[in-house]
């Protein structure tokens, strides 16, 4: 009788105390007279407007003109992302006094539901959403089509490189584009090779290994995974780290990025895998899975996956994964490629560029200040080092679609770009944004990176790159059935032969296209 | 009259019950035979999602065998683990049980979480346990730790059953054992489990619907093992569901109900057995007690099971965040450290807020509502055995089944995403169960207290609020318990109807409505994984349903003897 009595009072004092905590810092929150903090990711965050400074960025209209309100659904986990998103707002806000910008955070895992769910419900709210290449296929049919704006100037279409758009374009049978959905405003390359300069910088390692190998232990001068191996060899033979190389080889995500990585250098010269012509002689660095589909003579789909460089590229990529504790002891994930190096036990780990602020974060980073970057397999053919742009879309049912343009125009602005580079460290996506990032003395490794943009500024056979889009179970059933089987042949449960006929026919059987 | 006032007390629960979940079964069984389209749009596919399901699907038969595994595994282990320690129970008293009973009022995605970081082979006791060669691959790749994970949940309801229903055995049958000097295993084998066989039973089956239903271990555990390794039915239809595969998510949840008809059916044949189980015991089997300290032994290698986790959980949350990545790992922390506490209260306090509001609003519609029907079934007999039985139905009846049509609901009454679609569909998954634990509780409720009352003068409806509510607290603490406990650790429903957390900036609109569990989760997935963050959140989401467990310890075995 006793303890219920306390119970309901327990429940009771709870429930008025939370009450209360909330209030409470609901009041904190709009009381709070300065911007939202770069660190501030986890809860939803109202952008409030603030006194205009001298460093206020220009945008293309009139600041009389714009008014409005507008959300942004911005998925966490980038350690950049989100501070960009909000420093864009603020500034945006202040060029615009009757703007209101909201953002709301969403964890990655719930994005593609949650934008989902607004855009069938069709709510005006979020008016822009940000999603990865991989959630491109869901959204095509509901996102925006801004090919006006893009017609119009209002976006630049000669700044961004048509290799980044492939996932976000629409093509008809006879090739002309029928909608373009999305914007990339943020790059990450990846993989690239992250690598300790303590190490590489040794003047008696350097010459051993010259000796011994004859070629220069720097990762900028090479050009095959060769080399990147023999390197990994010798590293680990000297001890100077724990393990030589960190490779993905995760078993969610990790390695099918990781694999395609290896697969698209040998699939350039492999008369099979039918790459482009253009594209296969390097204009375009987009080791995208459209790579795994082709067209038959006869207009049919056909997958890659049997062509003779898979199976080369299936012994390399197990090659590489051999300096890092096996598969079935640790796959290594998204995660455990972040956290592991920060340990200082590995001498190389290839990894997206978007974990370098982490790395360099001393106060969790034993390597922070001792890496340098260069693009996989080497400097000199970077073919391995992908684009992985981050897009914008624009919901059509938002209340003012033009409003939510001019603020993605705003986004990919140069100016911008240079206050995200120089005070979050944000990588660009446009050709002059980057440019003008790589200038800023902290983003300085971005500047081999530049010519990649570059390069894939004009592709030819956009229906090829953009095939993968059509097949609609491409990640819900045929990339597990990838992941799974490659980690088998990692294993040593079957070898490379086996587990590539194994894709080969039940892709075939499972694929469904549009 | 007094019928009339009979059936309106019990009608909101039956109401609510029926309306809710007719039409989602109905519903969810015509939606499979639907294909979305590339456009959005539904396409009737006949049995094409059943078909895709048994011919194309290359996880099909692994996903089946799965489920069935985690079905028989969890059980048969449980029970074989509960029957020598409920013994130890008896012989030692029945004070141990409330540490024993701990893993039972962990929420379920804490549970995994505990169980996956401390067998981490990098950071976890797992670096020790392979480098000493216990293990030779990385433990978290196999079905078998999901199972590990239910048994360690479902073990204490399996000890609680059985226990209550060795103590349920009469003195008179007790003494007459021992004047025939019967004692230690061959009574067990005489005595005891002829009597205790419908409870064992019965701690298979509610054991099974564990194994069956599981979802956070897979949750947690498949970004480490690779796609649908893990995956039973339960969780690839949410997969499916997740990516808007709404058809095939729906056909793979029939296939599911339809196993889980069976096991219902066989928990209400185990629930109602009158049947003994008799085995011939071996002549070698000792007639005598056996020694005390085997006794202490069992009690202490079950502790040890139910600590060992949730202390390397304690320990990693107290590490500075410096040592929680470090190979080999540590195991005392060099000094305690808050950091992560502060860490998981700081982005997890909308979350936190939002599973305190919706688990005690829960709790108190699901107390009341249930307390209300089953009192009305149990002491007049409402709805008779038909009724009983659709709702042990419902509390077989995987909450998935729900997701697809109550979706669309919550969608049609813009209520997604906010705190009222969590008060409007957490009930299902709690009133079944409640109306059970109170429908067991009434069965020794002396009926003519309220026919005092009625003589009096009061109405029925009087005597239930002013008479029989108050004299039903015990077993409404219970009912509320598991209320309270399903409501803290749901993770499938928050994670279908709400996508971003509590909006603390308008608190009062209530929108935004992500829980703790949802937030744990998130917490392990590869983007944002924080150890240390993880551990303190896993601490701070078991501190509320501990402290509920413990003010109402006492009623529990009353509830459990008398079922």
């Amino acid at each position: 009788m006793a303890s219920s009595k306390t119970l309901v009072a327990a429940v009771v004092i709870v429930i008025i105390a939370a009450v209360a905590v909330a209030l409470l810092f609901s009041q904190q929150r709009q009381q709070a007279p300065s911007p939202p903090s770069a660190s501030q990711t986890s809860t939803q965050s109202q952008i409030t407007t603030q006194p205009q400074t001298s460093t206020q960025l220009q945008t293309t209209s009139s600041a009389a003109s714009l008014s409005g309100s507008l959300t942004v659904l911005v998925p966490t986990g980038d350690p950049t992302l989100m501070p960009y998103i909000e420093l864009a707002a603020d500034e945006f806000m202040k060029a615009h006094p009757g703007v209101q910008i909201t953002v709301e955070p969403v964890p990655f895992g719930q994005m593609v539901q949650t934008a989902l769910t607004a855009l069938q419900n069709r709510n005006p709210d979020p008016a822009l959403i940000i999603f990865y290449p991989s959630q491109a296929s869901t959204f095509a049919p509901y996102l925006m089509d801004l090919r006006p704006y893009f017609n119009s100037g209002l976006f630049n279409r000669s700044d961004i490189p048509m290799s980044a758009m492939v996932s976000v374009v629409i093509i008809s049978k006879n090739g002309t584009i029928t909608k373009i959905f999305g914007v990339p405003f943020q790059m990450v390359f990846g993989y690239v090779l992250i690598y300790r300069k303590s190490i590489f910088d040794n003047a008696t390692l350097q010459a051993e290994f010259k000796r011994e190998y004859g070629f220069d232990l720097n990762p900028l001068t090479w050009s095959s995974w060769d080399q990147l191996i023999d390197a990994a060899e010798f590293l680990q033979s000297q001890h100077v780290a724990k393990y030589a190389l960190l490779f993905p080889d995760g078993l969610q995500l990790a390695i099918f990025n990781g694999f395609l990585t290896v697969f698209y250098t040998y699939a350039l010269n492999d008369s099979c895998a039918g790459i482009p012509a253009d594209v296969a002689k390097g204009a375009v660095p987009t080791p995208g899975y459209w790579a795994y589909f082709s067209y038959t003579p006869s207009g049919a789909v056909n997958v890659t996956i049997g062509c003779p460089s898979f199976v080369q590229a299936l012994r390399t990529y197990k090659r590489l994964v051999q300096f890092q504790p096996p598969i079935d002891v640790q796959a290594m994930e998204y995660d455990q490629l972040r956290d592991l190096f920060l340990t200082g036990d590995y001498a190389m780990v290839a990894a997206w560029t978007s974990f370098i602020p982490i790395y360099n974060n001393a106060s969790v980073s034993k390597v922070a200040g001792d890496i340098a970057i260069a693009p996989l397999p080497g400097g000199r053919y970077p073919y391995g080092t992908g684009l992985a742009p981050t897009f914008i879309g624009i919901n059509p049912y938002a209340k003012d679609p033009q409003l939510a343009a001019e603020f993605i125009e705003f986004l990919i602005s140069p100016q911008m770009y240079k206050l995200g580079a120089e005070k979050v460290g944000f990588v660009p996506a446009t050709i002059s944004g980057v440019e003008v990032a790589a200038q800023t003395p902290s983003m300085s490794w971005l500047q081999p990176f530049a010519p990649l943009l570059k390069a894939g500024a004009n592709v030819t056979d956009l229906q090829r790159l953009t095939l993968v889009n059509r097949v609609t179970n491409f990640f819900t059933d045929m990339r597990p059935y990838f992941i799974n089987q490659v980690a088998n042949y990692l294993r040593g449960q079957q070898d490379a032969e086996t587990t590539q006929m194994n894709i080969y026919k039940t892709w075939l059987n499972i694929m469904k296209i549009s | 009259m007094r019928d009339k006032q009979i059936l309106f007390l019990a009608l909101p629960a039956l109401i609510y019950l029926f309306a809710l979940t007719v039409y989602p079964i109905a519903d969810n069984a015509l939606l499979s035979l639907y294909e979305r389209t590339y456009e959005g749009a539904f396409k009737w596919v006949g049995l094409g999602n059943y078909l895709w399901l048994f011919q194309k699907d290359p996880y099909g038969p692994l996903i089946i065998g799965n489920t069935i595994l985690y079905s028989v595994a969890t059980p048969a282990i449980s029970v074989a683990l509960a029957v020598p320690i409920a013994l130890a129970l008896r012989r030692l008293g029945g004070r141990w049980l409330l540490p024993l009973m701990v893993p039972a009022f962990i929420p379920p995605v804490t549970a995994a979480m505990a169980w996956y970081l401390m067998l981490n082979p990098l950071y976890g006791l797992g670096y020790y346990l392979m480098k000493a060669g216990l293990m030779g691959t990385n433990p978290i790749s196999s079905v078998w730790t999901v199972v590990l994970v239910d048994v360690w949940r479902s073990l204490p309801t399996a000890v609680l059953v059985i226990y209550s229903g060795l103590r349920a055995i009469p003195k008179a049958v007790e003494e007459a054992a021992l004047a025939d000097g019967l004692a230690g295993p061959r009574k067990f084998i005489a005595v005891d489990l002829p009597l205790a066989s419908p409870q064992i039973l019965t701690a298979f089956i509610l054991t099974a619907l564990t194994g069956f239903f599981t979802f956070d271990p897979i949750y947690i555990g498949t970004a480490q093992v690779g796609p649908r390794i893990l995956d039973n039915l339960a969780y690839y239809s949410y997969e499916a569901f997740s990516a808007g595969e709404f058809g095939y998510s729906a056909a793979l949840i029939v296939v599911m109900t339809a196993i889980g008809t069976g096991l219902s059916l066989a928990y209400m044949k185990a629930f109602s057995a009158r049947s003994f189980v008799k085995l011939p015991a071996p002549v070698w089997m000792p007639r005598r007690e056996a020694p005390k300290a085997l006794h202490y032994a069992v009690l202490a290698l079950d502790l040890a099971f139910v600590f060992l986790p949730l202390g390397w959980l304690l320990l990693m949350s107290l590490k500075p965040p410096g040592e929680i990545i470090q190979i080999p790992p540590s195991v005392l922390p060099s000094r305690l450290d808050l950091t992560n506490y502060v860490q998981a209260l700081g982005g997890g306090l909308p979350y936190f807020l939002m599973s305190i509001y919706i688990s005690a609003i829960n709790s108190a519609v699901t107390i009341l509502l249930a307390a209300m029907a089953a009192y009305q079934m149990r002491v007049h007999g409402l709805g008779g055995g038909k009724l009983v039985a659709y709702i042990l139905y419902l509390m077989s009846t995987p909450t998935l089944v729900y997701i697809v049509p109550l979706y669309l609901v919550v969608r049609g009454l813009n209520i997604l995403n906010t705190l009222w679609a969590l008060v409007l569909t957490y009930p299902i998954m709690t009133l079944p169960y409640g109306i059970w634990i109170l429908y067991n509780y009434y069965s020794s409720f002396d009926r003519r207290t309220e026919e005092a009352a009625l003589a009096d003068g009061m109405s029925r409806l009087k005597a239930f609020a002013k008479v029989v509510i108050p004299l039903s607290r015990s077993g409404m603490g219970v009912a509320g318990l598991y209320a309270f406990l399903f409501s803290w650790g749901a993770l499938i429903f928050p994670l279908a109807f709400t996508y971003t957390p509590y909006n603390l900036a308008d608190p009062l609109r209530f929108s935004g409505a992500q829980t703790f569990s949802i937030y744990i989760g998130e917490l392990m997935s590869p983007v944002a994984m924080s150890y240390g963050g993880v551990a303190a959140t896993g601490i701070l989401s078991a501190i509320p349903p501990l402290i509920y467990l413990t003010a109402v310890r006492r009623n529990l075995e009353k509830i459990w003897g008398a079922g």
